[in-house]
């Protein structure tokens, strides 16, 4: 497993993310887990602008789990953002989501979405999914650098 | 609205022209041909105006003429002239009323028509908000409970054995009670979609619906041992995503209140008859028979609302399936209606429009 790849949640929920943490050290995935609260920290945190204006601290993550509904800037217009910027488009971004919505889905994968994912319900199954999560993209696919 | 004024403006005007020309005549020449008589008929022109104003300003003008001219010539008094025009004076009077209650009862109906356009659009606004209702109240309410899942899961895996027997009894009620809670959300998701959904009508073949549903239910039409008899049925516009939802909801149904002792027996047929209202436009009635429990008849109007059980939790489900029927049904401009029999049986009656106007897209 190449654990140097960073994994970026952009989730206000903290629950969830816990939840998402737990199921990954269930998994044995040890790859460092960064978190940001919504759209606008997750713009900071890519372009290393405000708070996250530490490069060393905050490097370009490998992967990104990206949730829609969030305060300020949600998901939706920073995966538009993310995949309209020449420097930042290349990270694979994964939505993971309460929203069932076809509008949603079809929307996401129109912006150039990775990977739509509901969350799960139990927390085995989302065992589970943080095991075909690792599997494919830690493990699978070669990102790029 | 401005058109029609001023199209009634121009009509007055012209009647008062028309009666200003006749009095000058008549009172510039000595042959007293017009003697009032040719204003009633004027008179009538009002009512292609749209005020009772312009009726009543004219009948004044034309009676004030008919008087004028009566006095002007009167000493050239005949007996018969007098008479004329105290029928024309009366004449005119009278249409005048006749148009004034025309009017007013003019008045009344737009008042209704206006105050049931706008109570109308009332009621749409408060459907689509009560939707939208649904809609978002369901997902929302989704997020906690997906939490109490996942933690109470969380709990039971990972402190199970710590808990005492009764501890994990009440965590396992907790869980299953989550469990159903969530299934009710999600019917109710479903339902809410199935008001926003747009039904693309197509010609839609209820013989290879009817088919697939039976393909679908396969499993549980072995176990239960039910026969399925379906006759010849038409082809229909509808949607027919939604036809499939309507038929897989009523014959699952079937199976599922089948009697203990008896294995279910559904009958599918149809019949076409004619629209009651518009008698040109064709209706199908689609009738799905069973031998089922049935119901008490007094429940009909019961069993379509939301989340209803007539036989509480001794079934499965959470009795969204005839409502989701109802609406769809209801979309394709028609009806649903049970005819049942406790201990015997019900059979469901939809009748829907073979071909659906446009209009009421």
């Amino acid at each position: 497993m190449n654990t140097k790849i960073q994994i970026l949640i952009a989730d206000d929920d903290s629950e969830d993310t816990m939840l998402i943490r737990e199921a990954l050290i269930e998994n044995q995935i040890e790859n460092k887990v960064q978190r940001v609260e919504n759209g606008e920290e997750l713009m900071d945190y890519l372009k290393n602008t405000g708070n996250y204006s530490n490069k060393e601290k905050y490097p370009l993550p490998g992967v990104i789990m990206l949730d829609l509904n969030m305060p300020k800037m949600d998901g939706r217009e920073a995966l538009k953002e993310i995949k309209g910027d020449i420097n930042l488009c290349s990270i694979p971004i994964i939505v993971f989501t309460t929203s069932s919505n076809d509008k949603d889905l079809n929307l996401s994968y129109k912006f150039g979405a990775n990977s739509y994912i509901s969350k799960p319900v139990t927390f085995s199954s989302m065992v589970e999914l943080m095991r075909t999560f690792s599997n494919y993209w830690l493990q699978t696919v070669d990102l790029p650098s | 609205m401005g058109s029609i004024n001023s199209k009634s403006r121009i009509i007055f005007i012209f009647a008062l022209l028309l009666a200003a020309f006749i009095f000058i005549i008549d009172i510039s020449t000595d042959y007293h041909i017009v003697e009032g008589n040719c204003y009633p008929p004027i008179l009538l022109f009002t009512i292609l105006t749209n005020k009772k104003k312009y009726t009543i300003i004219l009948a004044f003008i034309c009676i004030i003429f008919t008087v004028f001219e009566f006095a002007y010539t009167g000493d050239q008094l005949y007996t018969d002239e007098t008479g004329i025009r105290v029928i024309s004076i009366f004449a005119m009077s009278f249409i005048t009323y006749i148009i004034i209650r025309y009017r007013n009862a003019e008045l009344i109906l737009s008042k209704q028509k206006e105050s049931l356009v706008k109570l109308n659009s009332k009621l749409k606004e408060s459907n689509t908000e009560l939707e939208n209702f649904a809609f978002i109240s369901s997902h929302d309410l989704q997020e906690p409970l997906r939490k109490i899942q996942a933690f109470g899961d969380r709990l039971n895996s990972s402190d199970g054995n710590n808990i005492s027997e009764k501890g994990q009894d009440y965590l396992g009620r907790m869980l299953n009670a989550a469990s159903r809670m969530q299934i009710l959300i999600n019917d109710l998701l479903y339902f809410s979609r199935q008001t926003n959904a747009i039904t693309n009508y197509s010609n839609v073949d209820l013989n290879i619906i009817v088919n697939e549903v039976i393909a679908d239910l396969e499993v549980r039409i072995e176990n239960t041992n039910a026969k399925i008899i379906v006759e010849e049925l038409p082809s229909i516009e509808a949607g027919p995503i939604q036809m499939r939802q309507l038929l897989q909801n009523l014959i699952s149904n079937s199976i599922k209140f089948a009697k203990n002792d008896e294995s279910p027996v559904i009958k599918i047929y149809s019949k076409i008859v004619p629209n009651k209202i518009n008698p040109e436009k064709q209706m199908v009635e689609l009738y799905i028979e069973d031998n089922g429990i049935g119901f008490d008849e007094k429940f009909n109007d019961r069993i379509y609302n939301i989340f209803q059980k007539l036989e509480g939790n001794k079934y499965r489900g959470s009795g969204i399936g005839l409502s989701i029927c109802k609406k769809i049904v209801e979309r394709h401009n028609g009806t649903i209606y049970a005819k049942s029999i406790k201990n015997k049986g019900t059979t469901f009656m939809v009748t829907l429009p073979i071909k659906q106007d446009n209009s009421n897209e």
